[in-house]
């Protein structure tokens, strides 16, 4: 289907809206507000890794100067005495400044009742382990079987099987630059609480349940959120804040994390290990996959690893296949979301599988893949009756390989040395993303259209990373035939006069909110055009040929007729367009069926080439280039889209090479409580000139436009850095417990 | 668990190395013996076992009135000897614009200048810059057009979150104070110790030497 002409949409002129705000340092995070008005809230965290409180004194730290209060498991409901791991919330002290209550939470004297405990997923799983506690009587379930074909006969047809196993990859907090926290205050029975958000209303909502509160006694407000990556989803901050300031008489108190303890309470990204048995013809096609993971959840019982196979099912073809996940509970650091929910760790582990296979079979990696791609809009081949994605992913394949001139450096691997002596290597991988094209249950939207012709989005979610709310204003010009910069973020964040976005994460914004903002628009448009029908004195079956561009509405048939939005607004009232998201709503869209704004679901396709040379001296890493090729469906916020996928580069180097929390064996304690002691990342890693970014516009109707969701379809980048190395080196090395750092390469090479 | 037991971060250690310096130099301030080293107990399988914690020895508690010239006015404020910069400035001032991402040195996202030189505030004591020229991300522009610096990183979309990008800015006026055309390698050196979380180097990066995508 030929998209139409737009305005507004895909200009790479239009800027973030929040651009401003945030270049002059107005964006108002969650503590960023009452100066010389509030009281602060500290944390002091569980020595043991899994045991009991049984006494806490907090005698000594009341009595210190500055204090106001202390709470303990007895006061805030979402603490308990009993203890899972090490470093899990024990007391909160409320004092006059952040430094008193830090010392003052040295001062609490709490004593434990230990029990045994376990850290090692692999002891985990042994029969005579000790149990975690996680989860009633077992450490370990399957969350995940499913099963297509007989994998028998396929392994009947295989000319080539091949059986890898990978050890368990990294597991890295998040690090959010913002710390967690929030600024809570009561009056009378309201509460009042700001808070970094990746969804408000659900914090609001679950605050008001763990507090026993009505939900409208709950006011949740939310702006600007400094990073996420699925890390501010909970509602820990909003109600510690909560309940200490309720323990002072209701004064404003700021409860912010310390970077310790925020590297320490909160959930990380889980760890992975493998085993994967493909088997193939001579040619390459593959004749049976049968893969089991194993997924570490530390002490979080809900941890979302079971998708961790998705990729590896839908994104190739292939008739006898068995996908089996095993999610496992241990006395570590719970364990959670990251960037996309399932495919950083699940990727690299298939895609190290897919290249191994090749190796195995003489073949190109990249032909593998390509010959093996499924079908676009070929049916799930687990759920038929679901038409799944892939429409652009051979053309992101076919994109990064012509753009980074693969085919004339691919070599073999370990045999293609630099000028300068060091290994060259370049691989090339790609995926259907685990992440759906919507998210969440509600979502609404209200626009509102002023006097003087421009409009404000009142949106019920943050500004998070990606500019999802300037994604949506990008929508409402459109639809309404308005220019960009008339139509404004107006009232954001707020419960109270909102209605809810959705979730703003797994890169589902622009279709959950962005569809929501979609019929808002034209709700309003239809009011609008009304207004100006009657101004225009037209007949009623000319009211239907009306139409607007760049704030004009015309009469197509007689553009002379036309009214300016500022015409048709004065002497009316304000209108307000509301509307509704699509939701879980699918709409199963036949093969070459493409109506734009009808919702389905469709992921995110990407393909990414990574180019490295590897110095076999010192194992020391560098990446020469990186291309990264993105199915938009329709890009809608051109910015932004670009920012996202550079990002989403510079973070999966991170995750390929850098990124890796150290726990102390025996209690689970995170040893690297900083950003340097986690190996992160600066401008001195990066090369600027080396990332090379696309977008390819397959117009699938996930989203309004034609668009879905771009944010996770990069973690491509980090298994094609992995698989580039392989190609340097002609060695794997095993990521267990950290990225491919120095020494991981060099003991890769030593052990041959 | 020996890192808790320890219990000083490397940021207590400076505030507290700090407060010596300064109450021992400058500032008449009363000191009052707050808590001594106390036992925390953790009980083994029946065996109890005691663990020393380590609690600061002291803390501070009156307030001294200081005047500190911030964005060319002047202001008179009490402060603890062992208040940090950033707190003062965001807490007592309402300088928000000046972000704090770890309060131990390691992120960036407090910077601002000091005689025109890039400094972290989290890691200066407030009472350590009476008569000194403090410049936040608030006095950079003049209220009606942004800087160069904030106009390029708008420009170029240098930003995701937001929450880095302040500190970044100030390392940007601080690097051009003192070298008005550095090279890339040189914006590269004089911005490595921020962080950026979203991952958005690449246009910082590009946004201080005046690149383009």
């Amino acid at each position: 289907m030929t998209l139409p002409a737009l305005n507004v949409i895909g200009k790479t002129e239009n800027h973030d809206q929040h651009g401003i705000q945030i270049v002059t340092g107005k964006a108002d995070y969650a503590g960023d507000r009452m100066p010389n008005a509030k009281l602060y809230g500290a944390l002091k965290l569980a020595i043991i890794a899994h045991g009991t409180v049984t006494n806490i004194d907090t005698s000594r730290a009341m009595a210190l100067p500055g204090v106001r209060a202390v709470i303990t498991h007895k006061e805030c409901p979402i603490w308990s005495e009993n203890i899972f791991f090490w470093g899990q919330e024990v007391a909160g002290v409320v004092a006059d400044d952040p430094h008193i209550a830090v010392r003052a939470t040295m001062l609490i004297d709490v004593e434990y009742q230990n029990a045994p405990s376990v850290i090692d997923p692999d002891k985990a799983m042994d029969e005579n382990s000790p149990l975690s506690g996680v989860l009633p009587g077992l450490n370990k379930r399957v969350v995940t079987s499913m099963s297509r074909g007989d994998i028998a006969q396929g392994m009947k047809k295989a000319d080539v099987i091949l059986e890898t196993k990978q050890p368990w990859s990294t597991s890295y907090q998040h690090n959010t630059l913002e710390p967690h926290q929030s600024i809570a205050w009561w009056i009378g029975d309201d509460l009042y609480f700001w808070a970094p958000a990746q969804h408000i209303h659900s914090i609001r909502n679950s605050t008001a349940d763990t507090l026993g509160l009505p939900t409208n006694r709950v006011h949740a407000f939310t702006h600007f959120t400094g990073c996420a990556h699925g890390d501010k989803t909970g509602t820990g901050s909003a109600v510690i804040a909560s309940i200490m300031s309720r323990m002072v008489g209701g004064l404003p108190v700021h409860f912010a994390e310390s970077r310790r303890d925020n590297i320490t309470v909160n959930t990380r990204q889980f760890a992975v290990k493998s085993k994967i048995t493909l088997g193939a013809k001579s040619g390459g096609q593959l004749s049976f996959i049968n893969a089991s993971f194993w997924a570490d959840g530390g002490r979080n019982a809900t941890a979302p690893f079971g998708n961790v196979h998705y990729g590896l099912r839908t994104t190739y073809r292939c008739g006898d296949a068995s996908f089996l996940v095993t999610g496992i509970n241990t006395n570590s650091p719970p364990r959670g979301f990251w960037r996309c929910v399932n495919d950083p760790p699940g990727a690299v582990n298939y895609d190290v599988a897919l290249d191994k296979l090749a190796f195995k079979l003489q073949i190109d990696p990249l032909d593998l893949r390509l010959k093996n791609l499924n079908e676009a809009d070929a049916p799930d081949q687990d759920a038929p009756f679901l038409v799944w994605g892939g429409i652009a992913l051979k053309k992101c394949f076919e994109s990064v390989r012509e753009a980074s001139s693969y085919d004339s450096k691919r070599h073999k691997p370990g045999n293609l040395f630099l000028t300068d002596g060091r290994l060259h290597g370049i691989a090339i991988t790609g995926h259907i993303d685990s992440h759906g094209s919507v998210s969440g249950d509600a979502r609404g939207a209200i626009i509102t259209m002023n006097p003087d012709g421009t409009a404000f989005l009142n949106i019920g979610g943050a500004r998070g990373s990606e500019g999802g709310p300037t994604t949506c204003c990008h929508i409402v010009a459109e639809v309404l035939g308005m220019k960009y910069g008339d139509v404004r973020i107006g009232d954001w964040g707020c419960t109270d006069t909102s209605l809810d976005a959705g979730m703003q994460a797994g890169s589902t914004f622009t279709a959950s909110a962005g569809s929501a903002f979609y019929n808002a628009a034209f709700d309003l448009r239809n009011k609008l055009f009304e207004f100006a029908a009657n101004k225009l004195s037209l007949k009623r079956t000319e009211a239907n040929e009306l139409d607007a561009c760049r704030g004009v509405v015309y009469l197509k048939s007689d553009p002379s007729k036309n009214l300016t939005y500022r015409q048709v607004m004065q002497g009316v009232p304000p209108i307000a367009g509301i509307g509704n998201g699509w939701g879980r709503t699918l709409r199963i869209r036949a093969v070459g069926d493409s109506e734009i704004g009808e919702p389905c679901n469709c992921s995110g396709d990407s393909a990414a080439c990574a180019e490295v040379a590897v110095d076999s001296e010192t194992g020391e890493v560098e990446v020469l280039g990186l291309w990264n090729c993105v199915d938009t469906g329709r890009t809608i916020f051109k910015q932004g889209t670009t920012k996202e996928m550079l990002s989403g580069a510079e973070l999966m180097i991170g995750q390929a090479l850098f990124y890796g929390d150290t726990y102390d064996p025996n209690t689970g304690a995170v040893l690297n409580s900083s950003f340097t002691e986690s190996s992160f990342p600066t401008t001195l890693d990066y090369n600027q000139d080396r990332f090379f970014v696309g977008d390819i516009e397959s117009n699938d109707s996930a989203g309004p436009f034609g668009a879905h969701g771009i944010g996770e379809p990069c973690v491509s980048n980090y298994s094609s850095i992995i698989c580039a190395i392989f190609n340097a080196t002609g060695k794997w090395v095993d990521q267990d417990k950290g990225a491919c750092s120095p020494d991981k390469v060099l003991e890769s090479l030593r052990l041959g | 668990m020996g890192s808790k037991i320890q219990g000083i971060s490397r940021r207590e250690f400076l505030r507290d190395a700090g407060l010596i310096i300064g109450s021992a130099t400058t500032i008449p301030a009363s000191l009052e013996l707050a808590c001594t080293n106390e036992p925390e107990t953790v009980v083994t399988a029946g065996i109890t076992k005691t663990i020393t914690v380590t609690a600061p020895a002291v803390t501070v508690t009156s307030p001294e009135t200081v005047n500190l010239l911030v964005n060319g006015l002047e202001y008179t404020v009490a402060v603890k000897p062992d208040w940090t910069l950033d707190f003062v400035l965001r807490d007592q001032l309402g300088l928000f614009g000046t972000k704090v991402g770890c309060g131990m040195g390691d992120c960036g996202s407090c910077t601002i200048l000091v005689n025109g030189v890039a400094v972290l505030s989290c890691l200066i004591l407030a009472v350590e810059c009476r008569g000194m020229d403090i410049q936040t991300i608030e006095g950079l522009s003049d209220g009606i057009k942004l800087h160069p610096i904030q106009q390029k990183f708008y420009d170029m979309e240098a930003f995701q979150c937001g929450f880095c990008t302040p500190g970044f800015v100030m390392a940007a006026k601080g690097l051009y104070n003192t070298n008005p055309t550095p090279s890339i390698e040189e914006v590269r050196q004089a911005l490595s110790g921020h962080i950026c979380t979203c991952g958005n180097f690449t246009r910082t990066v590009q946004a201080v030497t005046g690149g383009t995508l």
